[in-house]
């Protein structure tokens, strides 16, 4: 058991030397978010009222597009090199893949929104700044769950034909409560919290957060099995 | 006449004397006037998709349980029935919005909930459709069906969250005791029709698998 | 009140037309499955309503 922190660096350290040689991943990845930000723009025009107002629930959909392609992309090492066969060679508690794949994408997930919370703050004229500690939390808190989820399902469609369509399709109801969370308490903070609603948000965001992940792990072992 | 073939038709015979009832003979609901009649049926076919859902899960702990197929089966039959009533439930409660709030989609917790299960439980049936392995097949759709119950409640609360800040929760109904019992009556007929659609349902999966197994050579 | 009518009459159509549906496409596939496990009509026999 105690084994299983140091399993999952070494896969997560694996994944992320192999990104690191080829940047191409994230350098699209970085592109498409950007591209999904102005399409919201030309879809709503230029109105920095509204844009301003709908910021929260813009940048977190631009999040979800963006994370569910990079998510698409967990287990293709594994899957191109033979499948997941080749992941129970890793020794060891399976739990560990699970974890490492799970830190893999908090850290892309991660270095995506150090990008896109500033392009946000610009194309669509909104002060993160002046709730940064509040909203640095909501961000974490969203991004993990996020992630918890996103890799769960991405290893259950890895073999299917259809992946591209079905793991959204299975993915994007589970992040309901996310969104509605990480978007009610973005919007809370940038209003400055008037209403008091955003301790709501983040309980639900939180408990949500701790249930999937538990549970995920509990049952991710039955995904891998032969 | 068998027993399942007994059900099927006390099932059919009840659900008509319900449309009867709640159609012909049941006078307008004093509050919300004809339209009334269609939560005659709304509400037992939520009630069944719900049922049928919950039986998804039950059946998939069984099988993480105890690793026989025939649970397996059993849910996929369930969850069939359960989006075909989650799909009727959403069509009966956009015809009885329309006239009751004025438009067709309110963004009610509820219906919203209801629409979110579609996707959730389609996705749980192509997945199964796609995987060729009947062992792992049974394993993916058994961990979708019990991750899908464990969210389901908390989407809900979270949905019901966001529309409260926008609009208090719709009143309670009136009940009158007549509608009382056609409600019952309705959901009595709705649950057998449920179960003889399941056991059938179950009966050909069974058979499938069987035909499956054995290889496309034979017969 | 003839507007409401229509989407009543909608809403039970709609759900006897579901109910018949699901039961033709059931007993469809069970005499497939007879046929193929050469067991013939097995399926058709147990048929039930619809």
């Amino acid at each position: 058991m105690s084994d299983l922190p140091r399993r999952a660096a070494a896969i997560l350290w694996k994944d992320i030397l192999s990104e690191t040689r080829t940047r191409q991943g994230f350098t699209a990845m970085l592109s498409f978010a950007a591209l999904v930000l102005f399409m919201f723009s030309f879809a709503i025009g230029v109105d920095n009222d509204l844009l301003g107002r709908l910021a929260g629930g813009l940048l977190w959909v631009a999040i979800v597009f963006t994370g569910t392609l990079s998510l698409g992309r967990t287990f293709q090492n594994e899957e191109l090199a033979g499948g997941t066969r080749l992941l129970r060679l890793y020794p060891g508690d399976v739990r560990a893949i699970y974890l490492g794949k799970l830190a893999g994408n908090l850290v892309v997930l991660a270095a995506l929104e150090v990008v896109l919370f500033p392009a946000a703050a610009i194309l669509y004229q909104v002060d993160f700044t002046a709730q940064a500690g509040p909203l640095l939390l909501v961000a974490v808190l969203g991004t993990f769950g996020f992630s918890v989820i996103g890799t769960f399902f991405s290893a259950l469609t890895v073999h299917l034909r259809a992946r591209e369509l079905l793991l959204p399709l299975l993915l994007f109801p589970a992040l309901v409560p996310v969104v509605l969370g990480s978007v009610g308490a973005t919007e809370a903070f940038l209003a400055g919290d008037p209403l008091g609603r955003a301790g709501g948000w983040l309980r639900l965001l939180a408990s949500y957060d701790v249930i999937l992940f538990v549970v995920c792990l509990w049952i991710f072992p039955v995904v891998l099995e032969e | 006449m068998n027993k399942l073939t007994m059900l099927g038709w006390v099932s059919i015979a009840l659900i008509a004397v319900g449309s009867v009832l709640g159609l012909a003979v049941l006078p307008a609901d004093a509050l919300q006037g004809e339209v009334q009649r269609l939560l005659y049926v709304h509400v037992p076919v939520a009630w069944v998709m719900m049922l049928a859902f919950f039986v998804v899960f039950l059946m998939s702990i069984l099988y993480l349980v105890q690793r026989q197929l025939k649970w397996d089966l059993l849910a996929v039959s369930a969850a069939e029935l359960g989006v075909l009533a989650a799909v009727l439930t959403l069509i009966l409660g956009t015809l009885w919005g329309r006239p009751t709030w004025g438009i067709w989609w309110a963004w009610d917790p509820r219906v919203t909930t209801t629409a979110l299960l579609v996707p959730i439980y389609t996705g749980y049936l192509v997945v199964r459709s796609m995987t060729e392995d009947p062992d792992r097949r049974a394993r993916w759709a058994a961990v979708i069906g019990l991750i899908a119950f464990v969210q389901v409640p908390i989407v809900y609360l979270s949905v019901f969250w966001w529309r409260s800040l926008h609009q208090p929760p719709s009143s309670p109904q009136s009940m009158w005791s007549a509608y009382g019992l056609v409600m019952l009556l309705g959901f009595v007929a709705y649950t057998l029709a449920f179960a003889y659609l399941w056991l059938r349902r179950y009966r050909l999966a069974a058979t499938e698998l069987e035909l499956e197994l054995s290889g496309p050579e034979e017969g | 009140m003839n507007d409401h009518w229509l989407f009543i009459g909608a809403g039970y159509g709609i759900t006897w037309a579901s109910l018949c549906w699901y039961l033709l496409r059931l007993r469809r596939r069970e005499r497939m499955a007879a046929a193929a496990s050469g067991r013939g009509g097995e399926g058709a026999r147990a048929g039930g309503p619809g």
